[in-house]
C-alpha cells in the first residue's frame, strides 16, 4: 500500500521527463491518498477515474509507473 | 551527489530486485482481481469479467518492464548476461578455453610470480619505524680509486655531534666463538654503538637494548640475542636474562632477546645474519687507538635527525667533510678526495640485485604478453568464425558499443578466469619457487602472496583482458552487414582487416621473442665465458674447512696474541691435517685466502721509498697463508721463491706478490726485495721484503683476473680466522667430523665449521649468474615455442581461407612447389619483419643490461645474427606444416566445396 508522506525531503529529485499524462496522474494520486489515507493501487485507480474518466478509462496499469516515481523521490512510501 | 544517490538506489534495487519484481506483480494482480469482481458486480461473465479487467490495465509486460528501466542497473545486468553467455560460449569450445585459461594462467602466474619478489625486495619499506630516515654512511677516496673503506672513530663521533642525524652507529659484522656448551660454536655477531636498537627504532621481546647514551669506550659486556639463538642455544630459556655468555672467553651479560621477526639490513648475507649484538664505544682495548686516519670500522648506518630531508642531509654532510678536510690536511690529502655518501638504508641492501630483479621481470613480462598475443590471435580466429553471429544480431539492433562490450567481457572473463588459475598455480608451487631463489637475495624471507601482489594480479588480468579483447572486439564489430551476411551464405571468410591484424599480432610475437632469445642469448655466452675462464688455480680435489680462534678482549690474556703463539697450532693444524685419511697436501691460510669467498679484505700498503703524501692510501688484497698454499692451489711461481718453513717467527718477515701486483706498483723493477708494509686491524705494521711472485689466479673474483694481491706468511703473520685446505682424494662427508676432531685435540675450544669444496665455492659465485641466466633462458625458449604457435596458427587459417583461391590456382596450372613457395614467403615475411623490429628492441634492452654482461659486447653481431636466423628457421618450420597442406590441396574437392 501507498501513502502520502507530504513535501519533499531535501535531495531528492523531480523527474523530468514525465510525460503529460503522469504529470496529470500525480496530484490526483496524491490528492488521493491525502484525502483517503494509505491505499492499495486499486482504489487509487478507481479516484483518479472519478475525477478524470478520459485519464484512466484504459491502461489503469500506467498509475503504477507514476507510483513508483513518486515513491522513489519520496513524495509516496509503500507500508 | 544526487547521481551517487540515485546510483545507490539503484544498486540496492538491483539487488533486492526480485522482492520489488515480486510486490509490483502482487500489486497488479491485487489490482486486477479487484477490477474482476467489480466486473462480476456489474453482471457480467467471470471470463469476460477477466477480460475487460486486463484490457483496463493495459499491457502488463511493457509495465513490468518500464518499472524494471527505472529500477535497476542496465549495465551490471548486461554484464552478468554477458559473462553468463560467454561462460556458455566458453564450456562449449573447452579445448580454446583451456588453450586460453592456460595461456593466461601462466603468463598472469609467472609474471606474479616474479613482483612478488620485486614487491618484497624493491617495493616493501625496511620493517623498522621511519625508515626512510636511515642511511648507511659509505666513504669513498675517488681519488686513489676506493670505494667504502670504512670510518675512523673520530669521524663517526664528528658525524654523531653534527646534527645531521639523530643516531649515528658502527656496524661491524664479524663473528666470535660462543663456548661452554656442548660443542663450541662459531656465531655471526655484530659490533654495534649502544645507540644501534634506539636508531633502528625496535624493541626487544625480551629485557631490554642497550643504553643509548653509555659511554662505555671498549665492549659494554653486555649483548643482545636474536630469538633464533635463543631458542638454538639456550632452549628458548625463560631466565637467560640471568645469564652470561662466554664469548672468546670473555663473559658477557645477556640484557634481551631480540623479537623473531627481527633481522639486520646488512648489504651481504652474513651482514644479515647476525645473532647477537655486543655494544662498544670503538675507542679502547681490543680496539685501536681512535686516530682519524684508522678507519676500521667497515661502516656506520645512521638515522637522519627528524624531519630533515636525505638531501638536506647530504648537502650538510658536504659541508661537514669540506669542513674536516681543511681541519686535519694531513689525514685528508687532497688528491684522494674524501667523500661521504649517505645512501637511503634499503638501498644499501637490494640496490645490487636491482637490474637482475628488473630483467626478470621485463623477461617474464615479455613472455607473458607474447601469451597474450596468442590468446588474442585466437580470439580474432574466433571472431572470425562468429562473424556471421555477430552480423545477426547487429541486423537484429545490438548498437556496437554493446557488442564490443559483449566480447570485451567474453575476453576479460578468460583472463580472470586466467589470473584465476594463475594465484591458484602459484600457490600450489609456492614453496617449489622459493627454493629456486638463490639464498644471496636479500629480504627473501619477506616474500609472501599479499594483498598488494593479489591486487597487481588482479589488475594485471583486466588490463590485459582489455588490451587483448580489445582488438578483436572492435573488429568484430566493425565489420560491414550486408557485406558479412552475404559472404557468409558463400561460405568464404575473412576481412583483410582481420587478416592484417593477425600479422601485425604475429610480427609482434616475433620481435618480443626475439629481444628475449638475444637477451638470453647474451647471457648464456656471458655465463659460458665466466664457466670456461682459465681460473689460475685448480679447485679439483680441495676442500676447505674453517676455524675460528678466540680473541678476548684483554690480549694478555690471548694464548694467540703472537705469531709465535699462533705458528705452534698451525704447524700442529698442518701436520694432523695430513694424517686425515686420503689428504695428500695441507695448507692453513687466513679466511680471505679462501678463492672466490667475496669478502673485503683491503688493507692499507706503505711502499719503501715511496712517497707517502702523494700515494696516501694505496689499497691491497691481503691474505695470510701458510707454506704450502701456493703449491696445493696449483699457482705456479713466476720469480722469486714460495714460503718455507724456515719463515717463521724468527725470521725476519717475507711477502709474496701476484703478478698483477708487480705489474701495478713496480712495472720497471724486479719486485724480488722490495719492501712493503700491509697494515690491517690484525697484521703487524713491520716491513717484509717480496721474495716471490706468483702468476695472476682469479682467487678474488672470478671475472677479473688481476686484482694486486699480497701475501704474508702466516707464521709470521697471526690472523684469527683460520681455513684448513686440504687436497687429496677426499670424502666430503667424513672430512667436517675428521678435522674437528684433528683441530679439537689440540684445543677442545676451538669451533670447527664451514667445510667446504672448492669446486663448490667456484660454481656457488656463479649462483646468481647462474641463475638470471636460467630464468631468462626458459622465459626465451617459451616465448619462442608461443611464437612458433602464433605463426603456425596464423598461417595455417590462411591456407584454410586461400584453399579455394589455391584450388584455382592448381586448377590453372600452378605447380605444387609454386604453392609452397608462395605460403612459405607469406609466413618468411612476417618473420622478417618481426626480426627487424625485434633487433631494434634488443639493442635498447641489451644496452640496458650491459652491467649484467661478461666478455661480450651488448652488440654482439654473433648472438643477434644468430638468434635473428634460429628464429626466421623456426618460423620457415612452423610455416611448412601447413604450406604442406596446401601444397596437397585436391583442387577438384576444393573447387567443390564451395
Amino acid at each position: 500500500m501507498w501513502h502520502p508522506t507530504y513535501g519533499k525531503p531535501k535531495g531528492a529529485r523531480d523527474e523530468a521527463g514525465a510525460d503529460i499524462r503522469q504529470g496529470a496522474l500525480r496530484p490526483m494520486v496524491l490528492n488521493a491518498l491525502d484525502v483517503l489515507g494509505p491505499l492499495h493501487g486499486y482504489p487509487i485507480a478507481q479516484c483518479a477515474e472519478q475525477i478524470s474518466k478520459a485519464l484512466l478509462a484504459v491502461n489503469q496499469g500506467t498509475l503504477y509507473p507514476v507510483l513508483l516515481r513518486l515513491e522513489r523521490v519520496a513524495h509516496v512510501s509503500v507500508v | 551527489m544526487r547521481f551517487l544517490k540515485r546510483m545507490l538506489t539503484r544498486l540496492a534495487n538491483f539487488i533486492t530486485r526480485r522482492h520489488n519484481d515480486q510486490r509490483l506483480r502482487e500489486e497488479m494482480e491485487e489490482h486486477l482481481a479487484q477490477q474482476t469482481a467489480e466486473n462480476l458486480r456489474a453482471g457480467m461473465t467471470p471470463a469476460e469479467a477477466r477480460r475487460q479487467a486486463v484490457l483496463k490495465f493495459g499491457a502488463v509486460q511493457a509495465i513490468r518492464e518500464a518499472f524494471h528501466d527505472e529500477q535497476g542497473l542496465p549495465l551490471i545486468e548486461n554484464l552478468l548476461q554477458d559473462a553468463r553467455y560467454a561462460l556458455r560460449k566458453l564450456a562449449r569450445s573447452p579445448g580454446f578455453a583451456a588453450a586460453a585459461i592456460l595461456t593466461m594462467a601462466l603468463g598472469i602466474g609467472a609474471t606474479t610470480a616474479v613482483f612478488s619478489v620485486v614487491d618484497a625486495t624493491l617495493l616493501h619499506p625496511l620493517s623498522y619505524p621511519n625508515p626512510d630516515q636511515l642511511v648507511r654512511i659509505e666513504d669513498d677516496l675517488p681519488g686513489v680509486g676506493a670505494q667504502d673503506v670504512g670510518l675512523s672513530v673520530p669521524e663517526w663521533k664528528d658525524f654523531q655531534r653534527s646534527g645531521i642525524f639523530q643516531y649515528v652507529s658502527g656496524d661491524w659484522s664479524i663473528s666470535a666463538n660462543l663456548t661452554g656448551s656442548s660443542q663450541p660454536a662459531h656465531i655471526p655477531f655484530k659490533m654495534v654503538a649502544p645507540n644501534y636498537f634506539a636508531l633502528l627504532g625496535v624493541n626487544p621481546q625480551l629485557g631490554r637494548t642497550f643504553d643509548p647514551h653509555d659511554e662505555t669506550p671498549g665492549f659494554t659486556l653486555e649483548v643482545v640475542i636474536s630469538d633464533g639463538l635463543w631458542k638454538r642455544g639456550f632452549g628458548g630459556d625463560p631466565h637467560i636474562l640471568d645469564k652470561s655468555l662466554r664469548l672468546d672467553n670473555d663473559a658477557y651479560h645477556v640484557i634481551g632477546v631480540m623479537p623473531a621477526g627481527f633481522r639486520d639490513e646488512g648489504r651481504t648475507t652474513e651482514e644479515r645474519s647476525a645473532d647477537l649484538w655486543a655494544a662498544a664505544g670503538f675507542a679502547a682495548v681490543p680496539f685501536p687507538p681512535p686516530v682519524r686516519n684508522a678507519r676500521f670500522t667497515p661502516g656506520a648506518i645512521a638515522r637522519i635527525a627528524p624531519g630533515m630531508t636525505l638531501a638536506a642531509a647530504q648537502s650538510r654532510m658536504d659541508a661537514l667533510v669540506a669542513a674536516l678536510q681543511k681541519q686535519y690536511p694531513a689525514d685528508y690529502p687532497i688528491q684522494s678526495a674524501w667523500r661521504v655518501r649517505l645512501v637511503p638504508l634499503k638501498e644499501s641492501v637490494v640496490g645490487n640485485v636491482r637490474q637482475s630483479l628488473m630483467l626478470l621481470l621485463g623477461a617474464v613480462g615479455l613472455v607473458s604478453l607474447i601469451g597474450y598475443v596468442n590468446v588474442a590471435n585466437l580470439l580474432l580466429a574466433r571472431a572470425s568464425a562468429r562473424g556471421r553471429e555477430i552480423a545477426v544480431r547487429q541486423a537484429l539492433g545490438a548498437a556496437r558499443s554493446r557488442l564490443v562490450r559483449q566480447l570485451l567481457t567474453e575476453s576479460l572473463l578468460l583472463s580472470l578466469l586466467g589470473g584465476l588459475a594463475g594465484i591458484a598455480i602459484l600457490f600450489a608451487a609456492k614453496g617449489l619457487l622459493l627454493r629456486m631463489v638463490p639464498d644471496s637475495l636479500p629480504r627473501l624471507n619477506d616474500i609472501s602472496i599479499n594483498w598488494s601482489v593479489l591486487m597487481f594480479a588482479l589488475v594485471l588480468s583486466v588490463v590485459a583482458g582489455i588490451l587483448f579483447g580489445l582488438a578483436p572486439a572492435l573488429q568484430a564489430s566493425r565489420l560491414n552487414l550486408t557485406d558479412k551476411l552475404k559472404a557468409e551464405g558463400r561460405g568464404t571468410t575473412g576481412s583483410g582487416e582481420q587478416a592484417r591484424t593477425r600479422r601485425v599480432l604475429v610480427v609482434t610475437e616475433f620481435a618480443l621473442s626475439l629481444v628475449l632469445m638475444v637477451a638470453a642469448g647474451l647471457l648464456l655466452r656471458s655465463f659460458w665465458d665466466v664457466f670456461n675462464l682459465v681460473l689460475g688455480f685448480n679447485p679439483q680435489n680441495v676442500m676447505a674447512v674453517r676455524t675460528r680462534l678466540p680473541v678476548p678482549n684483554d690480549p694478555k690474556t690471548d694464548i694467540y696474541g703472537t705469531a709465535a703463539q699462533e705458528a705452534v697450532l698451525v704447524r700442529e693444524m698442518l701436520r694432523r691435517g695430513r694424517t686425515v685419511p686420503g689428504v695428500e697436501e695441507a695448507a692453513v691460510g687466513s679466511i680471505d685466502s679462501v678463492p672466490l669467498n667475496h669478502r673485503r679484505n683491503l688493507n692499507q700498503l706503505i711502499l719503501e721509498g715511496r712517497d707517502l703524501r702523494s700515494s696516501d692510501p694505496l689499497l691491497v688484497e691481503a691474505s695470510t697463508v701458510s707454506p704450502g698454499y701456493f703449491h696445493l692451489l696449483g699457482i705456479p711461481l713466476l720469480h722469486g721463491r714460495l714460503f718455507t718453513d724456515q719463515d717463521n717467527e724468527n725470521a725476519p718477515e717475507v711477502a709474496i706478490v701476484n703478478d698483477a701486483f708487480a705489474r701495478t706498483w713496480w712495472p720497471n723493477d724486479n719486485p724480488v726485495g722490495k719492501r712493503v708494509k700491509v697494515s690491517g686491524l690484525s697484521t703487524a705494521t713491520s716491513w717484509s721484503t717480496v721474495v716471490g711472485v706468483i702468476a695472476d689466479a682469479r682467487t678474488e673474483s672470478i671475472e677479473e683476473a688481476d686484482v694486486p694481491q699480497i701475501y704474508n706468511c702466516l707464521l709470521q703473520s697471526r690472523d684469527d680466522e683460520l681455513v684448513l685446505f686440504l687436497r687429496g682424494r677426499l670424502d666430503p662427508a667424513a672430512i667436517p667430523e675428521e678435522v674437528r676432531r684433528q683441530v679439537q685435540s689440540v684445543n677442545p675450544e676451538l669451533p670447527v665449521f664451514g667445510a667446504m669444496t672448492l669446486p663448490g665455492v667456484v660454481s656457488g659465485s656463479l649462483s646468481q649468474r647462474r641463475f638470471s641466466m636460467e630464468l631468462v633462458l626458459i622465459f626465451a625458449l617459451t616465448a619462442l615455442l608461443l611464437a612458433a604457435l602464433g605463426i603456425y596458427g596464423t598461417i595455417s587459417y590462411l591456407v584454410n581461407e586461400r584453399t579455394h583461391e589455391i584450388g584455382i590456382r592448381l586448377a590453372l596450372g600452378a605447380t605444387r612447389t609454386k604453392i609452397l613457395e608462395m605460403i612459405l614467403r607469406q609466413g618468411l615475411e612476417l618473420a622478417i619483419a618481426g626480426a627487424v623490429v625485434g633487433l631494434v628492441g634488443a639493442l635498447i634492452v641489451s644496452h640496458l643490461m650491459a652491467g649484467l654482461l661478461y666478455g661480450v659486447r651488448p652488440t654482439d653481431p654473433v648472438t643477434f645474427v644468430g638468434v635473428a636466423i634460429l628464429l626466421i628457421g623456426i618460423a620457415l618450420l612452423a610455416c611448412y606444416l601447413p604450406a604442406r597442406r596446401a601444397m596437397r590441396v585436391d583442387p577438384m574437392a576444393a573447387l567443390r566445396r564451395e
